[in-house]
This record gives C-alpha cells, structure tokens and sequence, in this order.
C-alpha cells in the first residue's frame, strides 16, 4: 500500500476538500456513508488505486484519509452536519474556536500555534496506520488568515516529522482583479516565502480563472462557490487520477517532483484543463484529441491567469484520461510542435512527457460539467506563472511602503523582519524564474 | 436567530462573510475592518437588500460614529437579510484604504523607494537561488560547452546567411502561424543586441509584422509600417513562395 | 472512385456533402463534375444549378456547389467499419513517434501498454470513430464476436447513407447500448429488426419525423435518450413522433420550434429553438429542462411553466429576450419557481438554476426581496397566481405596504451651474435616502454631509429638507415643487 494523506486547512481548504472527496467517492463506487454502492463488491480503481486515498475498516466501510483543519468551527460544522457526515470520523474534523481574522500571524503564531499540538497528534496516528505512506496533499488558501498561517505552521512542522516525505500543495491564490480582504498580499508573500523551502510541488488555482471558465465554458450565469469548487475538483482530480487508478504517469507523488521541478524553489507548475463544457451542450462540443490538445494551450484553460506565451517551458506533463489512441496523441503532439507554441529549455533537467490513465473522467451529479468520452490535463513548469508572483508583490510594495496595516502583525508577536525577509525570498524567486528563462538556444525565436 | 451568511464589499475587496445577530454593531465593525482594512471610527455603512440591486439605506455614517451606541445596539436588529450586501466606505480621504484605491485605479507610478527591489548584487550572494545552482553544475552560460554550441550556432546563422541575399521571397513559421515576405537586410542591429549577432530583416507580403523597419527611431531598411520585422536567420526559410491570397481559393474552381 | 447520386463525400478538412448529380458542366468540357449539396449550408453558392441550367434540387436551399472531380480538396476513399477496426487497433503497432522541442525528445509512457491493451477487442468498451469516411460495414467474424464488450459506439460524421449498413454493425453487438450518428446524411431506409440500444444520438442527420417513427424508433423499443437536435423539427413534427415508452431525456435543441411541445419527458433539451408560446398543457412531469436561448418574452410563460411543471428540479433558461438583466433574472426565476436548497435531499423542488446550486438564503433573499418590489408596484405577478399564495403565506409580509399604486411626488432638482431636472420620488422614503438618490445621480456621489436641500414655502421662507428619517410625505410639497441645493 502507498497512502497518501490529504490535509485541508482553512475555509477554502475545507470547501475545496468537500467538492475533491464528493468527486472521488463517486469516482471509487463509494456512498455518502462510507459502504459501497450496490452491486459492488471492491471499489473501484483496482485494490492499489482507492487505497491510497481510502483506508478499509473491518466492517466493509471507507474511511477517507484525510483531514480538516480550521480556526473557527463554521466550515467544520457544515462537513459534521451534511451529505457525507458519515464518511468521516470525528477525530478527523478539527475545529477551533476563535478565527484567524485574515492575519497571517495569528494562524502562524498566536491562535494556530495553540492547535497544532492536537493537529500533529492526529497526523501521527493516521500515519501510524499505513505500510507505505508516500507524503501529503495539502490543500489550502495563500491570502486568508487561517490558510496561510497555519497552512505554513503545518508545513513547516511536517517536514521535521516525516522529512522525505513528498508534500504537495493545492494553493489558492488571490484573485487578481478582486481581493476578498485588504490584507491578502501580506498573507500570501509571508506563507509562500515560509513554506518555499517546504513544499515539494505548489498547483496554484486562482478563483478568477476559475469563475471565467465557469461563465464561459459552463454558461453557468451566476457562479457560486459550488460551481467554483466543483470545478476544481474536477481539475485536482485529474491531476491525482493516476495515484488513485491504473495509470502511467505521475503514478507516485515523488513523480511529480521529479517529472516537473528542475529546482526545488522553482516548484509551481501551471495547470490546464480540457474540456470544460456543460452537459446540454456536450453535443456540439469538439472533443477530439487534436481539439482537446490544442485548448490546454489556450489561456480560457489555465488555472491561473498569466501568459505562457510570453514566457518558457521548463517541463510538461500532458496527461491523457479516457478513450484514446496512441497515433491520435502522437499525430496532436506534432500539431503543437508545428505550432511553435512550446519552447523548452535545453539546459534544464526536465522536458516533455505524456502519458496515460486509464479511467475516463467522472461527472458527478451536482456539476455542470459534462463527462467527456476522454479529457487531458497539462501540468507545465513554465517562466510565465511568475507574473503571478509579481502581481502580488507589487500589491505588497503598495501597503508595506506605507506600514498600512502592519500592526496587527506586530501586535500579534510578529517582527517587521519577517515582512522585509519574505518579501526579498520573493523578489529572488522572481529573479529565479528569469534565469531559468535564459540561456536556453530557444532564444532563436525572438522578433523585434 | 442564526447566523446570516452575507457579502461584504469596499473599494479595494469584496467577499462573502458570515454574520451572527448576536454581534454588537461595535464588534461588527471590528470584523469589518479586518477585511476591508477601515477604521470603524471612519466607516460608513450601506445595506444592500439585494446584492443585485443598486438600491440601498444607510445603516450608519463616520459622522455620526458613536462607540456607547454601537456597543448597544446589536447586528440582530438591523433586520440585515441573508444573501444581501453591506457596502463599506472609508470616510476619512487620507487613509491608507483611500490611497490604495487611488493608486490602484490609477496604476500610477509608484512614489519612489515604495517598490522593492533586489540587486543583483543582493541576489548573487543568496545561497539557495538559481544562480547558484546553475554555476554549481554548470548549467547554461556555466557549461563549459556553452560557448562551444554558441559558437555552433553563429556558424549554422552564418551558413544560413550565406544561402540568402536581399531581395529573396522567404517565410516564417512560428506561434503566429506562417507569413510570407520579401529578406530586405542582412547584418548587424546594434540597437537590438549590440552588434552581436546577425539579424535578417523582412517586409512581410500583410501587415504582420513589428515594425516599418525601423528600431528606435533608427531606420534599417525600408519598409511598410506594421510589415517590418527582424528575426534570427535560423527562423527564415527562403525559396519559392509567392503571395498567399487569402482570397483565393486553391486553382481548382467551384461554381 | 466511382459515384453514385445520394453517396456521401468529405474533403480533406472534414465538410462533408452529399453527392446530387455526377457528369459533365459545359464550362469545364470532359472533366467529370460532382453536384454536392453541403452540409454546411452556407457554403453552397446556388440551388442546383449552374448558367442556366438546373441539374437538381436540393432538400436544403441554396446549399449546392459544383466541383470538379480532380478537385485536390476532395477526399476520394471511403471505408469500411471492418477496416477501421484493423487498422486502427488489430494492425497499430507501437512505434515511437520521436518528437523533438528543440534538443529535447518527447517521452511517451504507456502508450506501448494501451496499444497490447487495445489490439485485444474484448477490451474495448467504448470506440470513438468520427471523421473515419466509414460507409459501410463489411464482416469479419473474429471482429464482431471479440467486441462484444462493446457499449458505447461513436460513428458521427462518417460517409453512411443506407441505415441498413449502420443496422448491419449494430446487430452484431448485442451488448451495445449507447450508438452516436450525428452527422450522417441517410437516405436509404428497410426493415429490420430490434436491439436492446438505450442512447441513439441522430442530432444534425435532418433525419424526417416519418422515418424516425417508421424505420429507426420500432428498432429500438428499450431506449431511453434520444437526441434529434439541429434537424429542422417544427411544432408538428414533435408532435407527431411516436417516442418509445421508456424515454427519459429528449434533445430538440437547434431546430425550429415556436412553442412549448406537448411531451412528457423527464429530463428535456428545448435550448436554441424560438420557443415564446405555451399550450394548455399542465402536469409535465419534467425534472430536468433546458430553455436557452429561445424567444421567452413575457412572465405568464414563466408563471404557467412553474405551475405545470411542479417537478421541476434543474432549469436552464438564461439567454432569453424576458431577461435583460441577470440579477433580475435570478431573482425573478427564484421567486416565481418553487426552489429548495440543494444540500436537502431528496430533490423535489427547483435546486439547481441556470448552472448554479441554490441555498436557502439565497432563495429567501430573492423571495423577499421579490415581494417588496411586487408591493411597490415594480414587478408585476398575477395576485391569484398560486405561487404568490404560498409566498404570501410563507412570509405573511406586513399588510400596510401593499400598495398597487405607490405614492410618488415629481420634484424639480436644481443643480449648480447646471440644469434643473425633474425626477419622481417616493413619498415615504426617507430624507436621507432622498439625499443619496440625488447625490448618486446629480452630484457625483458627494456625501450627503457637503450639501444641504430646501425649498421655498413661500418666496421668502426657505424650509430645509434636515430631519434624515423624517420623509417625504411629512413636507408640503407640490408636483414639480423646486428644490435647491446649497453646497455647505
């Protein structure tokens, strides 16, 4: 057995873990309370496969492995009172009482702190109960209180407590256009520059790419968080398909380190997803596999929103799910190739991979998203996602010229240091994502 | 009465939060600067019944800010609906909110010294960056090979230039797709890289190009405006490829 | 190749056309011509005929080029279901494709495996087959009896044109349950006999209603999805299809219809007709309708779709003429449906709208929100409409604002420098909401503590509108009464 274990902190964390549990369940044949549907005897997904991310009690019910993590009860409550109450047991649903009020330092130091004893404990004992745990999927937000500070607190003590063990993150960035709290700059520079050295591999989803894909491609007209993290759900769990079912790629969680990040601080591959189209639509759609190669290409298909035309490829990871045949992926990589849209660095240690699961996608009942015969998820490391961070740290310069804000980090122990030391780790990692960019023979394609 | 989930925006967020009748007005207000980042002493509050709806009444204004009330008055009997919309603003011009909106929405330029910025020399004494790295294996420019495969390259351009001359129908084949045109220089752009490599500039047949064959200011060969552009001689193919009609369509007819 | 009328042909960018007369055009002497009639319609340049001269008449007007038969865009090969089979699976061997992005090769992992997996038919249960120019079936016994795990078979856009073809495939797979056609053009129909199909997918065929009821449905009596969209349908024809007992979901979108079809579906695709009129029909027991972009322009649609069908769990209904605005439309739809929270089951009610889930505080704002526009005269319901009832007495709303009639008094604001502008106020609203009207409209959003309001009560005594929560009424104002504004 390889087990995985799935963390969730904060609210995003939490209602994004809802959404990926939903799906997978269904995906494995397994029903709100934990028991198998009928008609089956195993879940689905070959014995390997589900038990990474289910454990087995003696009497015949699934027990996800994972756990919640929040500072203040809300979120916690909703799992304990909803659909799949059942599925979880009661230690695994850690609530405390006083939030973390969007402040980075209070989920780090003052309020986080006086949990993670508890959160640790619970850790060791699922840890406790696997053969062969390959390392955590953690899910959490980059600008909320909670989601940064205690998100980093709890990555930060992993790596001590299970050191080799692969981490990987689900992280939420700020929406460009809108931010959900004036402080969410200062969180997301402190947590990304705490946990840089941490995490193995970062998929950031950015809720502004998400929404658009959701009024565009869905003709979802209002979208609300349900449709947002449906959506996600769908793209996380076809980034961790090939942990769960018989696939060929990225079939262990170190593999995606090694597949994907030359340089461990140069971990945060872009994520695309096709394709996205509603259910009553799904008979006019393209859906070949030329078709659907071509839009993860296209910036309507990213999880973050930044310009990978503008920048180079260190390493890609097409991912194909579904009814498909080798000549067809083979004759749609050509096309790419013809079209000039990737350029890779020669230097680098990573390149160009594909491969295949062989479970189609799943649609589940509550989303818009139609079940396509096949579907395809590209994983690139490219220069480009660097806009993201400088999108964010000139929103930082912006307030920390000014102190705006600043005492509530101080009032609640931490040092200016800290915002001056985060905020260079992150204007190195800019400067890391330029001279990764260069050097590369590649530069042939420059036009003036 | 439980707790009401609601929106709450200001000038520079907007989200959805969780609210509890419970709550003083001064507690309130409390929350609602940690999200919005005003002073409770400057904040005027507008309800929204319908967050889809331009109307609104004023719960409370900065001017008449009084912190006895608000610590008497509770959330629960601003009878706030669940769904709607509390719209904060900051009353005071010369706060940090307002100066944030302002420089926001008018992407200006920021005053000097408020962007960081690393230097290169800051950057090259740091342990753990790329630099390092690639110095320590000798990747890119560190690779011992490096100026050997530089040096393979300028000979395949200059093979390259060799088999073209000005005047000749050649094409580019690239993200943009092919465009066809006319090789009209051949050489050194010094204002591009300084002189260090050759660069073949082309007047392309449609209007998809950078330039009208001038960097700068300073003209290199002549050229119709948006026609122009110059790239790497590994990039054009020269031979035999007449104007694409976008018109026509192939010789065969179809009546 | 040789052709005969009614084959079915492609070019090398995958248009294809049915073929309506073969010989020679004047204008181009000896060269064997081809009349096509194109599927894309648009991209025909005449109705059959060419100087004069008619050659034939297509079923869709104005579809119809003629092309020589050395045209290099033609696609002169057509194949068989058999052959596709072989060379696409049984012959595919796995070899490297050796694609390189500048110094790097493309590495492939596990294609070699899918390849063994897939020359094994017994594996296959699902085959795609677009766009393969299939026309015909052969026979090869080894095939058809190792695909017998096959359940789901795509053969849209291929180059069939006898159905019996199609039949000869499908009767060999007994185990098949779901078959996509779209695309196809058939003209050539016969007898044949029944196959337990539950999804047929025949969208863009232009297949008649006639023979939908006499040569395809009786083929298929367990079928339970059936999708007919973009073939021309009128109200009549969906009236008059015979669909088999067990149907479930029905898919009519993209074609021609102008009002609301009397079936009984349970889930039902009605989005990109004309659809603005309903009939007397009431208990639909529809869960699942797709309404989009149709010519809904009037709330007694709404009002008599929420009635009739009280089953009504998903609905789609954006991109309609009735809704201009989308936060109308949410609120509209929500107060007028009857709507429940998604996270309650089982669904009985409305919980999914337009793409999104609905919760009850959404639903309780919209409702509430949705009467007290209907008691200022806003919006409009009919008041004996069944749903307002249950509004009415879901919330019992304080009776002393219904109001059919609101009380509005027209004022004359005189701006600085600027025009006066005449604008209706309500009587009861509030001075301080007064002052955020104007300010919001005529001042820029100015706060309301930079200006002050008065009047004259007569010419010479100025009366200031002060008191913010007295109202509008409690002044003895007159139509078109002046009221000035004083920036302090």
């Amino acid at each position: 057995m390889r087990e995985v274990i799935s963390i969730n902190v904060g609210q995003a964390g939490c209602q994004i873990g809802n959404a990926c549990w939903e799906l997978y369940s269904q995906e494995h044949g397994i029903r709100p309370d934990g028991y198998l549907q009928e008609g089956l005897t195993r879940p689905k997904g070959g014995e390997e496969g589900f038990s990474t991310f289910f454990s087995e009690t003696g009497s015949g019910k699934y027990v996800p492995r994972a756990l919640y993590v929040d500072l203040e009860p809300n979120v916690i409550d909703e799992v304990r009172t909803g659909l799949y109450k059942d599925l979880f047991h009661p230690e695994q649903l850690i609530a405390g009482k006083e939030d973390a009020a969007n402040n980075y330092a209070r989920g780090h130091y003052t309020v986080g702190r006086e949990i993670l004893d508890d959160v640790l404990d619970r850790v060791r004992r699922m840890t406790d109960q696997c053969d062969g745990l390959q390392g955590f999927l953690f899910t959490h937000s980059l600008g909320g209180g909670t989601g940064s500070g205690l998100g980093s607190l709890l990555l930060e003590q992993l790596s001590i407590d299970y050191g080799k063990k692969s981490k990987l993150e689900f992280a939420v960035y700020p929406a460009p256009q809108v931010s959900t709290s004036v402080v969410e700059p200062y969180n997301t520079v402190l947590t990304t520059h705490t946990t840089l050295e941490h995490a193995d591999c970062t998929f950031m989803v950015d809720n502004e790419a998400i929404y658009d894909m959701c009024r565009r491609n869905l003709d979802i007209s209002r979208p609300n968080f349900s449709s947002l993290n449906n959506l996600i759900a769908q793209v996380v769990s076809s980034v961790t398909a090939s942990l769960r079912f018989d696939g060929s790629l990225n079939v262990d969680l170190n593999e995606f380190q090694t597949n994907l990040v030359p340089y461990p601080r140069i971990h945060f591959p872009l994520v695309s997803y096709a394709p996205v189209f509603s259910k009553t639509r799904a008979t006019h759609e393209a859906n070949s596999v030329s078709e659907i190669t071509q839009s993860c290409f296209e910036p309507g298909n990213q999880l973050v929103k930044c310009d990978p035309k503008a920048g180079k490829y260190m390493a890609t990871c097409l991912l194909y799910r579904g009814d498909v045949v080798t000549r067809d992926v083979q004759n749609a990589v050509a096309q790419v190739k013809a079209k000039k849209t990737v350029q890779l660095v020669d230097w680098c240690p990573t390149g160009f991979k594909i491969g295949i699961c062989y479970q189609p996608p799943t649609a589940t009942s509550g989303s818009e998203l139609a079940a396509a015969s096949r579907a395809v998820c590209m994983l690139s490391n490219t220069t480009a996602i660097a806009e993201a961070w400088r999108r964010i740290d000139k929103k930082f310069d912006l307030m920390y010229s000014k102190r705006a804000f600043v005492h509530w980090y101080v009032g609640e122990g931490m040092e200016e240091g800290e915002f001056t030391e985060a905020r260079e780790d992150l204007a190195a990692l800019e400067r890391d994502y330029i001279e990764v960019g260069t050097d590369s023979f590649q530069e042939e394609e420059e036009e003036y | 009465m439980s707790d009401i989930n609601l929106f709450v925006t200001s000038n520079l967020t907007s989200s959805e939060r969780r609210i509890s009748p419970q709550w003083t007005l001064g507690f309130l207000k409390q929350k609602l600067e940690l999200i919005t980042g005003i002073k409770p002493e400057n904040q005027t509050l507008h309800y929204y019944p319908n967050q889809q709806s331009n109307e609104y009444t004023q719960l409370c204004t900065s001017e008449t800010f009084d912190p006895q009330r608000d610590e008497q008055e509770f959330v629960g009997s601003l009878d706030l609906k669940p769904y709607s919309r509390i719209h904060v603003i900051d009353a005071d011009p010369e706060s940090a909110v307002n100066e944030l909106s302002n420089q926001d929405t008018a992407d200006v330029e920021m005053a000097a010294g408020a962007e960081f910025k690393l230097s290169e020399a800051d950057y090259a004494k740091r342990q753990d960056s790329v630099l390092q790295w690639k110095q320590a294996n000798r990747l890119g420019r560190f690779d011992p090979n490096y100026e050997v495969l530089q040096q393979k390259e300028q000979r395949e351009n200059a093979e390259k230039i060799g088999k073209m001359k000005v005047g000749d129908r050649c094409r580019v084949i690239n993200i943009e797709g092919e465009r066809r045109g006319v090789v009209k220089f051949i050489g050194k752009v010094d204002i591009i890289d300084e002189g260090k490599s050759d660069w073949i500039g082309i007047e392309f047949d449609e209007p998809v190009g950078r330039n009208n064959g001038s960097i700068n200011g300073v003209k290199i060969f002549e050229c119709r405006n948006k026609h122009g552009s110059f790239v790497k001689p590994k990039q054009v193919e020269v031979g035999d490829f007449p104007e694409l009609d976008p018109f026509a369509d192939d010789s065969d007819e179809e009546l | 190749m040789n052709y005969s009328e009614y084959d079915r042909i492609s070019t090398i960018d995958n248009k294809l056309a049915t073929v309506r007369y073969i010989g020679t055009i004047p204008q181009w002497g000896d060269t064997l011509a081809l009349g096509l009639e194109w599927d894309e319609a648009t991209r025909g340049k005449n109705n059959g005929e060419v100087n004069g001269i008619t050659y034939f008449t297509p079923t869709v007007p104005n579809s119809v080029t003629f092309i020589k038969s050395t045209n290099k865009k033609l696609v002169h090969k057509c194949k068989s279901f058999v052959q596709i089979i072989k060379e696409k699976y049984l012959d595919a061997e796995y070899i490297e494709a050796d694609i390189q992005f500048g110094s790097k090769t493309v590495e492939e992992f596990g294609w070699e495996k899918l390849n063994k997996f897939q020359s094994n038919l017994s594996n296959l249960t699902s085959l795609t087959l677009d766009f393969h120019l299939i026309n015909r079936a052969d026979y090869d016994k080894s095939i058809f009896t190792n695909l017998g795990n096959l359940t789901h078979l795509e053969l849209s856009f291929n180059l069939f044109n006898d159905i019996t073809e199609v039949w000869k495939i499908v009767d060999l797979l007994p185990g098949l349950r779901e078959l996509n056609l779209n695309g196809n053009r058939f003209y050539k129909f016969s007898p044949t006999n029944t196959h337990n199909l539950k999804v047929l997918k025949l969208s863009s065929t232009l297949v008649t209603v006639a023979n939908l009821n006499e040569h395809i449905l009786p083929k298929f009596p367990k079928l339970t999805e059936l999708y007919i969209s973009g073939n021309n349908y009128t109200n009549e024809d969906i009236n008059n299809l015979n669909l088999p007992a067990q149907l479930e979901v029905l898919d009519v979108s993209y074609n021609q219809l102008t009002i609301f079809p009397k079936v009984n579906i349970s889930s039902l695709n009605l989005s990109h007709n004309n659809i603005s009129d309903y009939s007397n029909v009431s208990q639909l027991n529809i869960t699942s309708l797709d309404l989009r972009n149709n010519q809904i322009m009037s709330y007694s649609f709404i009002d008599w779709l929420s009635e009739a069908a009280p089953n009504l769990q998903i609905l789609r209904i954006n991109h309609n003429p009735l809704f201009q605005d989308i936060d109308i439309m949410t609120t509209q739809l929500i107060a007028r449906f009857y709507c429940q929270d998604y996270h309650a089951i089982p669904h009985t009610k409305l919980y999914k709208l337009n793409g999104s889930l609905l919760t009850n505080d959404e639903i309780e704002n919209s409702e509430l929100y949705f009467i007290s526009k209907v008691q200022m005269g806003e919006y409009q319901i009919d008041k004996r409409a069944k749903k307002w009832l249950y509004l009415l007495d879901k919330y019992k709303p304080k009776p002393t604002t219904i109001n059919i009639q609101p009380d509005w008094i027209s004022l004359t604001i005189n701006i600085p420098n600027k025009d006066p502008v005449q604008r209706l106020f309500l009587l009861n609203n509030s001075i301080l909401r007064i002052k955020g009207i104007i300010s919001k409209l005529y001042l820029d959003n100015m706060s309301i503590l930079q200006f002050k309001l008065y009047y004259y009560i007569d010419t010479s005594i100025k009366q200031e509108l002060k008191d913010y929560l007295s109202i509008l009424d409690t002044y003895s104002l007159s139509p078109s009464q002046n009221i000035y504004i004083d920036y302090s």
